[in-house]
């Protein structure tokens, strides 16, 4: 059964590419969503024991992971065809299959039971992400895409020789093929310690770098900048969580192998950095996209951060995961909708977005509103929480920087957006003919509805698994925790 | 040692072999041929200066490779200082130079870094990933050629100082 959720967008993938007529290439997209969403639905509810000998399966937090990404491809699918319709001078066969094939492989990479195999699935992704980047095929999208494809490469490098040097500590340990995650994390105490520590140094290096972590993030403003805001939500939500799931695989053997306390201390600096960092560049940045290029970075940074102090806000960082991709979707798609009306993402080209298109206009401030953290939208419960954790563990100094940076960013961002939403249009901006539809409006709707919705109720099978996935990445790994349809 | 790792070990080194030997030197002289250059004329950091630093690098990776333990039986084996050298001058080829071309000449580079540590696991990896990091390997040099054909006719040159537009 979760191998149709492999297949599907696999085969998907190659009748896009197939198919010659646009308009249906383009709603194969929201079809393969729905129905991987579906798929995945149904292989969550069914929960049995996973052998600890499978090579593929999904467990609480792929699932969750995958349960989020699948979401947030759905909102980008259906939101693609409106989108693909207003550019009927790009070709986008090669979009579609790449968009496709990106979610063939992120239900691969959550299902990876294997480092190695997780590692590959990463690696692809990089390389299928490579040509969405490059969409609009100009000079600035190219340079975007060299940029993004050798330092993502580099990362990726890195992460294989940390996986390696993992799989070298067991092996002085004198553990054989197969390493799977289990068997590694059930057999922690064998590893030896110097490799396992360089390899969770060079892995967190080499998937920070695709998730975008500072000072690892130079890919990111240009990437996000030049990409349609369709490719921006999937990768700034999308692309950063499969990396971060990745990493958290590993960060779970160092916790089982008890240097969990070392690990913590690099992700809780890790994310202070992001964090500074794109409260830096975020000040008096006049590029939209730009901007969200930044928040991006924060919000890698807010993950790792929570995940590094562990606890409550290890489960709230999960949670923010969701969050975080919901409400990035809002903005991205937003402030592509908004770029269209104006051809231009930069302020003072781009003003009174309120009066020119209302509905995005509206959603792009509601989505900043909830990003930044205005209750009762989810990433304010996520922010919350994690600021609490912090506290409530004796993490006084790096828990009230958390909160002093999250206040920062919002001002720093605040400034932008305020200039860029109210106000009028000015008078010799281009006109286009671009007009807020329901096509390209009510996805981003469904979608902040749904970080609404999550901010003030979570179902109770979603908070089971949250609670198995936060145990997992804790390293309190026992094989009851696992699930299988 | 049986029969199947032998065998999974001469695959291997064929494919090495295959890939690395042949199909990425063509490509690299066909992707020359194409955009008329022979060799890097102004890297952003000098030969010498270079030579130096990849000395420097290969020092520290000794000293790296000290402080950290080796199987029984391969404590002698310099396959960890070499391949943390090879991927020091990987990473500096990849910085210091300007040309497309050069910077792709840089990851492998830093790739054959990564593929020598391999050999210490050689016998314990399934050919699954082994497999997987040739294929990787190769894709990912495919799709640099077709971004770097793209750079080629967009800028008439596979000069990266022209892919400077973006900053903040």
């Amino acid at each position: 059964m979760t191998w149709l959720l492999i297949l599907l967008p696999f085969c998907a993938a190659g009748l896009a590419f197939a198919v010659s007529s646009a308009r249906l290439r383009a709603w194969i997209l929201p079809a393969v969503g729905i129905l991987h969403l579906g798929i995945l639905s149904v292989a969550l509810t069914g929960w049995r024991t996973l052998p600890a000998t499978a090579w593929f399966g999904l467990d609480a937090l792929g699932g969750w992971v995958l349960l989020v990404i699948s979401v947030l491809f759905c909102i980008c699918a259906f939101y693609a065809p409106a989108y693909l319709a207003l550019r009927p001078d790009r070709d986008h066969r090669v979009l579609s299959t790449c968009l496709l094939a990106f979610l063939a492989l992120a239900s691969l990479l959550a299902q990876a039971r294997h480092p190695g195999i997780a590692w590959v699935a990463m690696e692809t992704t990089t390389l299928v992400s490579a040509p969405l980047i490059y969409f609009n095929h100009n000079r600035r999208s190219l340079e975007a895409t060299w940029k993004y494809l050798v330092i993502g490469s580099v990362g990726i490098a890195l992460a294989l020789l940390g996986t390696l040097f993992i799989a070298y500590s067991a092996h002085m340990g004198g553990l054989t093929e197969p390493l799977r995650y289990t068997r590694l994390m059930e057999n922690a105490g064998l590893l030896s310690r110097p490799w396992l520590r360089a390899g969770f140094v060079l892995t967190l290096v080499g998937y920070g770098t695709k998730m975008g972590l500072a000072p690892l993030h130079t890919w990111k403003p240009d990437a996000y900048g030049e990409t349609p805001g369709l490719v921006g939500a999937l990768l700034a939500g999308g692309v950063t969580s499969c990396a971060f799931l990745a990493l958290l695989r590993i960060y779970a053997v160092v916790g089982a192998a008890g240097e969990g306390a070392f690990a913590r201390e690099l992700m809780v600096a890790f994310g202070m950095v992001s964090m500074v960092w794109a409260l830096v560049f975020m000040v008096r940045q006049t590029d939209i996209k730009r901007l969200l290029a930044y928040s991006s970075v924060e919000h890698m940074g807010i993950l790792v951060f929570g995940i590094g102090i562990g606890g409550l806000a290890a489960r709230f960082a999960l949670f923010h995961l969701a969050a975080n991709a919901l409400v990035k979707s809002v903005l991205f798609l937003s402030a592509g909708n908004i770029h269209r009306s104006y051809a231009s993402k930069q302020y003072p080209f781009v003003s009174g977005a309120l009066r020119r298109t209302p509905v995005s206009g509206w959603l792009f401030l509601l989505g900043f509103l909830a990003i930044t953290g205005l209750p009762p939208f989810a990433p304010f419960l996520s922010e919350f929480n994690i600021a609490a954790g912090a506290l409530g563990t004796g993490h006084l100094a790096s828990g009230s920087a958390f909160l002093i940076l999250l206040g920062g960013i919002f001002l720093a961002m605040s400034e932008t957006v305020v200039k860029v939403v109210f106000g009028t249009p000015s008078a010799e901006r281009v006109r286009t003919p671009y007009k807020d539809t329901p096509a390209t409006t009510a996805p981003l709707i469904v979608a902040l509805g749904l970080a609404l919705v999550l901010g003030v109720w979570l179902p109770r099978p979603l908070q089971n698994m949250l609670d198995h996935a936060t145990a997992t990445v804790e390293g309190v790994l026992s094989a009851r925790l696992e699930v299988q349809p | 040692m049986g029969l199947g790792r032998h065998f999974h070990i001469v695959l291997l080194a064929l494919a090495a072999i295959a890939v690395k030997g042949w199909l990425i030197p063509f490509l690299f002289r066909r992707a020359m041929r194409q955009v008329h250059i022979q060799r890097e004329v102004d890297p952003y950091i000098g030969y010498t200066v270079s030579l130096m630093l990849c000395a420097l690098g290969t020092g520290l990776s000794l000293v790296l490779a000290h402080s950290l333990p080796l199987k029984a039986g391969t404590e002698n084996v310099l396959i960890v200082p070499a391949s943390l050298a090879t991927l020091f001058t990987g990473f500096l080829l990849l910085v210091s130079r300007r040309k497309a071309l050069t910077q792709v000449v840089g990851y492998l580079v830093l790739e054959n870094g990564i593929y020598l540590f391999a050999l210490l696991l050689v016998e314990d990896m399934p050919a699954l990933v082994e497999a997987g990091i040739l294929l990787d390997l190769f894709v990912g040099i495919f799709v640099m050629g077709i971004v770097i054909n793209h750079i080629r006719v967009a800028f008439d040159s596979t000069d990266t100082r022209h892919l400077a537009e973006l900053k903040d």
